[in-house]
């Protein structure tokens, strides 16, 4: 109790105001205040990385993480030109040429469909496994923030050069200037074509981009007029991706003439919009208000949206002065936000994954945040995903369950339940057999992938998950943490695993579940197996509580 | 180990789980579903007595995006209207004239064919110029609007279908009252204090394991939350009541659809697969008032207009023609009251990409038995146009809220809305 109550101390000493950084109090520092660190700027920390940021404190650790930890190579995403391998040889659309069958030209067309989605595919599972890997751990947590904020969907923009491309750009400048990612905003080909503005001509004007470019991603609504709305597109006029996926400003749509925006007039493009907009008081306390959101996970009263944004100000909207100031801030420990924040589906499962050590097949994590509600590169609206408790609904809280079953490998396909080499097949009874000898409940046992539900079968299918098993030895694993009996192994868990502990009751049901497959794994012909098996039933069922959504 | 409602909820449990099986539902153990806990003598409480109050069930259909008004309810004698729509305007030709005889200058967008069946069976309502004052044209806020029938929007509040889940239908506790089929809840049904259920695809909703996780995983649900710090008591205390209801409803909510036999046959998309859902909910006992579910996206700022808006439309009329049809000569029928919404109407001219932008008004629909068919409110003017640009609304979208609240819901719509909002003869006595 005592270590809480220091952090409690600590947290409410560090509400003194802190004007000036270099003045300021530096934050608490022990094993909770670094998993809050390394849960909100990176993807959860491991026990090494627990040890060596106490070890090296907290400016040192900060500092650290403004840096990558591995190298990253850029990808040069293939161009697949939908327009080439759509005509034949006489330059006709494969449709309609005497060269091609109509099931030619649809084989075609789908070839080159799964050229592009698996080279998408490809790239993701390289960013997921980055993020496993805690490669740069804060640099790809903020670019999944700007993927949220500058929402782009491949349900519009079609070919995933552009795509790629933009999220290479958002990893690449996550940590730069908010002034720099404006301005790369409105030249990003996938945006461009994602809000219409590649047919934003001076005649009739198409006000998308340049009404959510304030709305959404500047200003916030109700910090500028309609008139401003119908300014800023002509503005944003000839800003356009060209075939070759590059931006291409082209004058002659372009409207040149004078124009009002937010009280200045003049005769402005895109790059004078965009300074105007953060010129504006409003964008620097918008932008702090939306990272302030998301990274303490609680809405940020005035005061603190004022100090942060004075801070972006301050620093020519710079980033990193502003993530090491947060997280330096010992406000930003205060006990109050940790474990108050629901994490996102890519997060959970990333973060699942660090924990327990498994590693995830290709395109699992694509697949499964999907089920959870977090389609990569295709968020819901153009204003991103709901976040915070909009990321639960009754049923992705039971997805979550499902998507840690699958990844602990204690739900698996009925193909491979059938095989009887499967170690699993081991401790459960064969498909089909009236009832478990062992078990004492009224039902008989079935293997659980008959009861798969239709969606989480399809996503397995997907992912090509029917022949995979996680690596993972929970038994050794829990042995070399001297967590034995029950009671230990489920409060070994809920300390590392879990940000907000469980209650008395919750953890009673935990350790009979614990205790009763113990003594029906004692009776299998594999014992060990079947300890494992339980094991990893176990932590999926912990995963699976409201308390493990929490960080 | 439980008691023996808990073992009868376990089969249920394993009942339910074992539908998704190919070969499993041979000899399928299904249960009872879980009866109602609260009768209707409760559910009434509260709200002022009316012949359809007990037992009506409102389907929200939310087209989300901004849905074109004058490419779906076509005025093809106005000159201004194709004036200013070159590229996107459907034809006279094209549209289907509604009642030419009575002096209807309206047609439906050609893909709305049953729309206009139950138009022409005095089935469907369609109140034109629907919107408030100073519109919004940013879709968030705007259906901020919409969601909360108040001009504030979310700093308000609750929305709509909230406020009346914790006020007059408060002494219902169950999470079934409110169900919305789909991914992301709409705000409308949101309520700070009371639970809603939401479910995407019905063969998914579970949480799939062997009899004794299933045991061990309701049993840690059923504790009621406490032993945190107070800041986050309630976040745990939410997260804990939608843990519980979805393993509650989940059994429940996959027999009732997965030994559902529709009376009609319903397209093959998400729109109405999510419509098949709610027909077998109602067929199976759910004592909801209110289903909900999205279409979208109508968002047609380019050239997808003209092909996009039409498959949208498509799918919005070959959902509820079926789910209506579905619904016919059962006891539903007359209790069920479809009502479509978007946060706003497109902009009357269009734009250079083929496409249009944001607008202000648009029309609302109205469908079912008891739905008194034909045109409401007042066709907002093609030429006579705000600043800029966009229709001048001629009815408040509380309105019509307002004669749902009242003559659907036997619920003084004082009670939900803001004052002033005079309801409108939609309905059947």
């Amino acid at each position: 109790m005592l270590p809480q109550l220091l952090i409690v101390a600590a947290a409410w000493l560090g509400q003194v105001p802190s004007g000036d950084p270099a003045a300021a109090q530096l934050p608490p520092w022990n094993e909770r205040t670094v998993r809050h660190l390394f849960d909100r700027a990176g993807f959860g920390a491991t026990e090494a990385e627990i040890a060596e940021a106490l070890q090296a404190g907290p400016r040192a650790t900060v500092a650290g993480l403004m840096l990558p930890r591995r190298p990253w190579t850029e990808v040069e995403p293939v161009l697949v030109r939908w327009e080439e391998f759509n005509l034949g040889p006489d330059q006709v659309p494969l449709k309609t040429s005497k060269y091609a069958t109509p099931e030619e030209a649809a084989a075609s067309m789908q070839h080159w469909r799964a050229v592009d989605r698996t080279q998408f595919s490809q790239y993701c599972d390289r960013w997921f496994s980055s993020m496993i890997a805690h490669d740069d751990p804060l640099r790809d947590h903020v670019t999944l923030f700007w993927h949220g904020l500058f929402t782009t969907s491949f349900r519009v923009v079609k070919r995933k050069y552009e795509i790629i491309q933009q999220h290479q750009w958002l990893r690449r400048d996550s940590l730069s200037s908010f002034r720099q990612l404006l301005h790369g905003l409105v030249e990003d080909p996938a945006m461009l074509q994602f809000l219409d503005n590649n047919t934003n001509v001076s005649e009739h004007p198409n006000e998308n981009l340049g009404r959510e470019l304030m709305e959404l991603y500047s200003l916030g609504e109700g910090n500028y007029t309609e008139d401003d709305v119908r300014e800023a597109a002509r503005a944003l006029t000839g800003s356009t991706g060209d075939p070759e996926g590059r931006f291409a400003f082209r004058p002659e749509i372009h409207d040149a003439g004078p124009k009002t925006i937010l009280g200045r007039t003049g005769n402005f493009g895109r790059k004078e919009l965009v300074d105007i907009l953060l010129e504006q008081p409003a964008c620097a306390n918008f932008i702090a208000r939306r990272l302030l959101a998301y990274f303490e996970g609680s809405a940020p009263d005035a005061a603190r949206v004022d100090e942060y944004a004075r801070c972006l100000r301050e620093n020519d909207y710079q980033l990193q002065p502003w993530f090491e100031k947060l997280f330096l801030d010992p406000r930003f420990y205060r006990e109050e936000l940790i474990g108050a924040r629901v994490q996102g589906p890519i997060e959970f499962l990333v973060g699942f994954a660090r924990k327990t050590g498994i590693e995830p097949p290709p395109n699992f994590l694509f697949q499964a945040s999907a089920l959870l509600g977090q389609t990569f590169y295709a968020p819901p609206t153009v204003r991103g995903w709901d976040e915070g408790l909009g990321w639960i609904t009754n049923d992705s809280l039971l997805q979550r369950g499902n998507a840690a079953g699958v990844l602990l490998g204690v739900l698996f396909p009925e193909e491979r339940a059938m095989s009887e080499s499967d170690p699993s097949a081991a401790v459960e009874p064969a498909m089909g057999s009236a009832s478990d000898p062992l078990d004492p409940g009224m039902m008989p046992e079935q293997a659980p992938a008959a009861q798969l539900g239709a969606t989480v079968r399809q996503m397995l299918f997907r992912a090509g998950l029917t022949n995979w098993g996680p690596t993972v030895d929970l038994i050794g694993d829990f042995e070399r943490r001297g967590a034995l009996s029950d009671e230990q192994i489920v409060d070994d868990a809920c300390k590392r695993w879990l940000v907000v502990p469980v209650d008395q009751e919750t953890r009673r049901v935990l350790i009979d579940f614990l205790a009763r497959e113990r003594a029906l794994a004692a009776k299998n012909s594999d014992p060990a197996g079947a300890w494992e098996i339980a094991l990893r039933r176990f932590t999926r069922l912990l995963f699976s509580l409201p308390e493990a959504q929490l960080n | 180990m439980g008691t023996q409602r808990d073992l009868d909820r376990r089969q249920a449990l394993a009942g339910g789980l074992s539908l998704l099986g190919a070969a499993a539902l041979s000899g399928c153990r299904s249960a009872k579903p879980t009866p109602p806990a609260a009768s209707e003598a409760t559910l009434a409480a509260g709200s002022v007595p009316a012949a359809r109050s007990n037992g009506t069930r409102l389907v929200l259909v939310e087209l989300f995006g901004g849905n074109d008004g004058l490419t779906t309810v076509v005025p093809f004698k106005d000159d201004a209207f194709y004036r200013a729509r070159p590229t996107t305007a459907i034809a006279e030709a094209e549209c289907l004239k509604l009642d030419v005889a009575r002096g209807i200058d309206r047609g439906f967008h050609p893909a709305l064919l049953n729309f206009r069946e139950r138009f022409n069976q005095g089935q469907l309502a369609i109140v034109e110029g629907v919107g408030y004052p100073n519109p919004v044209y940013s879709h968030f806020k705007s259906f901020e609007i919409w969601h909360t029938a108040r001009p504030e929007g979310l700093s308000s509040g609750d929305g709509w279908i909230g406020r009346l889940r914790a006020g007059p239908w408060r002494a219902d506790p169950r999470p079934e009252l409110v169900v919305h089929v789909g991914g992301n809840l709409p705000y409308s049904l949101s309520s700070a204090t009371q639970p809603i259920l939401a479910f995407d695809t019905p063969e998914n909703f579970v949480w799939v394991g062997s009899n004794r996780e299933i045991e061990a995983y309701d049993d840690a649900g059923k504790v009621p939350a406490g032993g945190t710090g107070k800041s986050k008591a309630d976040l745990v205390k939410q997260l804990r009541a939608t843990l519980r209801a979805a393993q509650t409803q989940s059994p429940r909510i996959l027999e009732a659809t997965g030994n559902y036999q529709p009376r009609a046959e319903y397209p093959e998309h998400e729109f109405g697969r999510s419509l098949r859902s709610i027909a077998a909910l109602m067929n199976s006992g759910f004592e909801s008032r209110v289903y909900s579910v999205a279409l979208g996206n109508f968002d047609t700022h380019a050239s997808e207009q003209n092909t996009l808006h039409a498959e949208l439309l498509g799918k919005l009329d070959s959902g509820l023609g079926a789910f209506l049809k579905d619904l016919e000569g059962t006891p539903h029928a007359e209790n069920t009251l479809v009502l479509c919404f978007s946060e706003f109407g497109r902009r009357v001219e269009e734009n250079f990409s083929r496409g249009t932008d944001h607008g202000s008004a648009g029309p609302m629909f109205l469908l079912g038995p008891m739905v008194r068919g034909g045109m409401h409110g007042e066709s907002p003017s093609v030429d006579k146009l705000d600043a800029g640009g966009n229709l001048i609304h001629t009815v408040d979208f509380r309105r019509v809220y307002a004669s749902v609240l009242e003559s659907w819901f036997g619920v003084k719509p004082d009670l939900i809305l803001p004052s002033g909002f005079q309801p409108m003869d939609l309905l059947r006595a």
